[in-house]
């Protein structure tokens, strides 16, 4: 018998609009000691199911049908008493947050205590602790007996996430569904969970179900791959058969869509356009602290060259990006923008830096008004331009045109975008000033990978048709691979290496981008076409 | 923490120095004239308004006239001219009766406030939240003075079950102050109650929502746990912030209305009567305690609060 059996599990909730299926007629099983990876991108289900199993989705209305069994136990029809004894306990749940997954105000030890004394009632609150350190400790935290006291503020991502874990472990379940464990961490963050994760595996013969909509993770730690789409189970297999020969032809574009792009021709480009020279920025922290958040940075961005700019979090590359669009005024150092010195620009010289300076941010949700639509939105780069008001409509259909978007967008909210298209909108609002350069900060991060690959293709349209120049910020090494003619790789507010793309993925030269490249490298395609 | 603490206190001995010299300015510099005329009152003698203008320092400069101002209130010398009699052993007498309304009054509110807005959080959206919506709504928007007179009508005049207003202190009857203070402490609660219903009625359904209660749920927890250590731990903190500012505005003297409708010779009326006298030393002094008490209760309850969400402690 297997540990886990679904069969034919159907997930709706009831909307307005009527019953949405979410979940729709899915049939699987997992093994102890099995990692079986449930892939799929945004809205596909998969979510969805690690929660109804784990019975989360009862009190947001779901209906569910088919059936679901832990051991042989029936996990739809159980009433909530007894679903409660086996949550936590014969099967556990991590999240993809761990700071907003863990309760802010208790201490992280009390946090996996409660779970064990809500599961053991007869171990007391001091062995309780205890064994949350061991725990903690086993989840490769240095110096748990100490952290045990700590608040998930202050542990960094990395470590919440092992605290995390760990609670899961806490009363040694069978299962452990993992919903996107590792996807709000750095890349080498999130080498060092799923190694912890491919260690307890073997060690405690637990099955995993692993939800991710990220190949490249999958090919890490899966033993098998379940692949969803719009709620229904497209293909499954062994890792191996799936990665190298997909049989369904969404599978397919799904890996396409992670296969990295052609490397670019060299290109000539032209004159430094934007420039930084020793740019350093301290904050200060406490008392006596003081971050060095930049530490002499100098780098040049070409007239017509895509630069990009890799690091993890902590590198840097947000306050490198305020710099340069004069959000935060650097400690020391320079900045040139088409050689005039802009480090001190105010007024009227500033506002015409910004206008030929535009940003493209990483979340379009949040950084696009919620309450106007698209057509206010581009119109605001129109009347910085002074194009007359009658103009406004046909100018910002125009845009809407040139980012692969129709006209009747106009009159959307952006709610009622998508993501792609909002990150569409969010292009075409810096292009409406009319930018000699765009800085796009994590552009495509926020995106699964085909809506990544068509963002992507439409910035390089754009840049061959308006010979526009970009500084392309990027935590993902294979994002910034296909699109940049040089990379510059940061690390603690220096950066460590610059080069032409192609020379620094085929010879890194500073360790740490060697480390880099190593941990995003996991595809079979990847390997074989990017080195 | 203890840092914090330090930094706390700090500020708010800067607040208090801050907000009598601002007072001081209010009352004696700004509105012009001559500040003895004002002090003594409307019926002074010209050797009257002289000896005010001696003892109040009016003659000196002005920074002599803000030390000799706080230096009377502090020493409690301050006396109300037309009435003759020492404002502080005015306010000392009229502090128990405030200081039980206060008190009495905070605890139901709280309590019930507290009960109404769960209960409401988690049936949102079925009947009795529903039903507890209207009943808070209508509690906020009856006037207190209303309401009191209704409390007063019935259980006082028609049944005679309650006394119809006055103070007697706890310690010379204890039932006779219970019994005095039960109307008004209703009274005064009812929109409070309203009020703190709706604020963690939102407070409470917002924190549902939140990943750790998700969590919470997943690690097996009863679904009391859940509510009691997960959402309720973190929505009650911003509750804890109003209470202690709403307590302190009642302290010194904010249920003006409350204590004149029940005849309990508080702060607060005693405040009202010097307005309508146009008796400035106790509308001074009076200002100067609600101020005090606003800032030391604000203090307390930074310092609670500290101690219930450590993300504060580094906020600073």
């Amino acid at each position: 018998m297997s540990l886990l059996e679904v069969a034919n599990l159907g997930v709706s909730f009831a909307t307005e609009a009527g019953a949405v299926r979410a979940v729709d007629g899915a049939s699987f099983a997992l093994s102890r000691g099995e990692v079986l990876a449930l892939v799929g991108e945004s809205g596909s289900g998969k979510s969805t199911i690690g929660l109804t199993l784990m019975g989360l989705t009862r009190r947001l209305g779901a209906r569910t049908s088919g059936a679901a069994t832990l051991e042989g136990q029936d996990l739809l029809g159980a009433g909530e008493r007894e679903l409660r004894s086996l949550r936590g306990n014969r099967m556990a749940m991590v999240f993809q947050d761990p700071i907003s997954s863990l309760n802010p105000v208790q201490r992280v030890g009390w946090q996996i205590s409660e779970q064990i004394r809500a599961h053991q009632p007869l171990v007391g609150g001091a062995q309780a602790l205890e064994r949350a350190v061991e725990l903690m400790d086993r989840a490769g935290i240095a110096n748990a007996r100490s952290r045990v006291r700590a608040y998930p503020h202050e542990l960094s991502g990395g470590m919440r996430q092992r605290v995390m874990i760990a609670m899961a472990l806490s009363c040694e379940p069978g299962l452990l569904i993992a919903d996107e464990p590792t996807t709000a961490l750095d890349v080498t963050t999130q080498a060092q969970i799923l190694a912890q994760l491919r260690e307890l595996r073997e060690r405690t013969e637990m099955g995993i179900l692993f939800i991710t909509h990220d190949l490249g993770v999958v090919a890490d730690i899966a033993d098998r791959i379940l692949v969803m789409r719009a709620g229904q189970l497209v293909e499954q297999g062994n890792a191996e058969e799936i990665l190298h020969a997909p049989q369904h032809p969404y599978t397919q574009s799904l890996l396409a869509a992670y296969a990295p792009r052609p490397l670019r021709a060299p290109r000539t480009t032209g004159a430094p356009l934007l420039q930084t020279q020793e740019l350093s920025v301290a904050f200060r922290a406490g008392r006596r602290a003081q971050v060095q958040a930049l530490d002499g940075v100098s780098l040049t961005l070409q007239e017509g060259e895509t630069l990009g700019v890799v690091g993890e979090s902590g590198a840097g590359k947000s306050t490198l990006i305020r710099c340069l669009v004069r959000l935060t005024d650097p400690t020391s150092g320079t900045i040139h923008f088409r050689g005039q010195d802009i480090t001190k620009a105010r007024g009227r010289q500033l506002a015409s830096v910004r206008r030929e300076l535009q940003m493209v941010f990483q979340d379009s949700h949040a950084s696009l008004n919620p309450r106007r639509r698209v057509e206010w939105i581009l119109a605001g780069g129109l009347r910085l331009r002074e194009v007359p008001r009658a103009q406004w409509r046909g100018r910002a259909g125009e845009l809407l045109e040139r980012v692969g978007l129709r006209v009747e967008h106009l009159d959307r909210f952006p709610h009622e975008l998508s993501g792609g298209e909002r990150q569409r909108v969010g292009i075409a609002r810096a292009l409406s000033c009319d930018p000699r350069a765009l800085v796009l900060d994590e552009p495509v991060s926020s995106l699964d990978a085909t809506v990544r690959a068509q963002v992507l293709d439409l910035l390089a349209r754009l840049q061959a048709e308006a010979g526009l120049s970009y500084l392309l910020v990027s935590h993902d090494l294979m994002v910034v691979r296909g699109v940049s003619d040089r990379v510059a790789v940061m690390r603690n507010g220096e950066v460590v290496e610059v080069g032409a793309t192609e020379e620094l993925f085929s010879s890194p030269q500073h360790e740490y981008t060697r480390t880099l490249l190593a941990s995003c490298l996991k595809l079979p395609g990847q390997v074989r076409s990017a080195v | 923490m203890i840092g914090f603490l330090a930094r706390r206190l700090a500020g708010m001995v800067a607040v208090l120095l801050a907000i009598s010299l601002l007072t001081f300015l209010i009352f004696q510099v700004i509105p012009g004239g001559d500040p003895a005329v004002r002090m003594a009152g409307r019926l002074a003698t010209p050797a009257q308004v002289q000896d005010v203008r001696r003892a109040w320092g009016f003659d000196r400069p002005v920074y002599d006239q803000y030390l000799t101002t706080m230096g009377k209130v502090l020493d409690g010398t301050v006396v109300s001219y037309s009435q003759q009699i020492n404002v502080e052993d005015e306010i000392v007498r009229s502090l128990p009766p405030t200081i039980s309304l206060a008190l009495g009054a905070g605890v139901i509110w709280l309590f019930f406030g507290v009960l109404f807005g769960v209960l409401s959080a988690i049936t949102a959206g079925r009947l009795l939240d529903r039903s507890l919506t209207v009943v808070a709504l209508v509690g906020i928007s009856t006037p207190a003075f209303f309401l009191g007179a209704l409390l007063l009508y019935y259980f006082g005049y028609r049944l005679e079950l309650l006394p119809l207003g006055g103070y007697v202190p706890l310690t010379r009857d204890p039932w006779g102050w219970f019994t005095h203070m039960l109307m008004p402490w209703l009274a005064l609660s009812v929109a409070f109650i309203g009020v703190y219903a709706r604020v963690l009625r939102s407070n409470v359904l917002d924190t549902m929502s939140e990943d750790y209660v998700r969590t919470a749920r997943a690690k097996g927890l009863s679904e009391r746990r859940v509510l009691v250590r997960h959402v309720l731990r973190n929505s009650l903190i911003p509750i804890v912030s109003l209470w202690g500012l709403d307590f302190a505005a009642v302290v010194g003297g904010g249920a003006i209305v409350i204590e004149s409708v029940f005849d309990l010779h508080g702060v607060g009326q005693y405040a009202a009567e010097s307005i309508a006298r146009l008796d400035v030393p106790p509308v001074l002094v009076v200002t100067l305690l609600v101020a005090c008490a606003v800032v030391v209760l604000g203090a307390v309850v930074d310092i609670l609060y500290a101690a219930l969400d450590p993300r504060i402690r580094l906020a600073r």
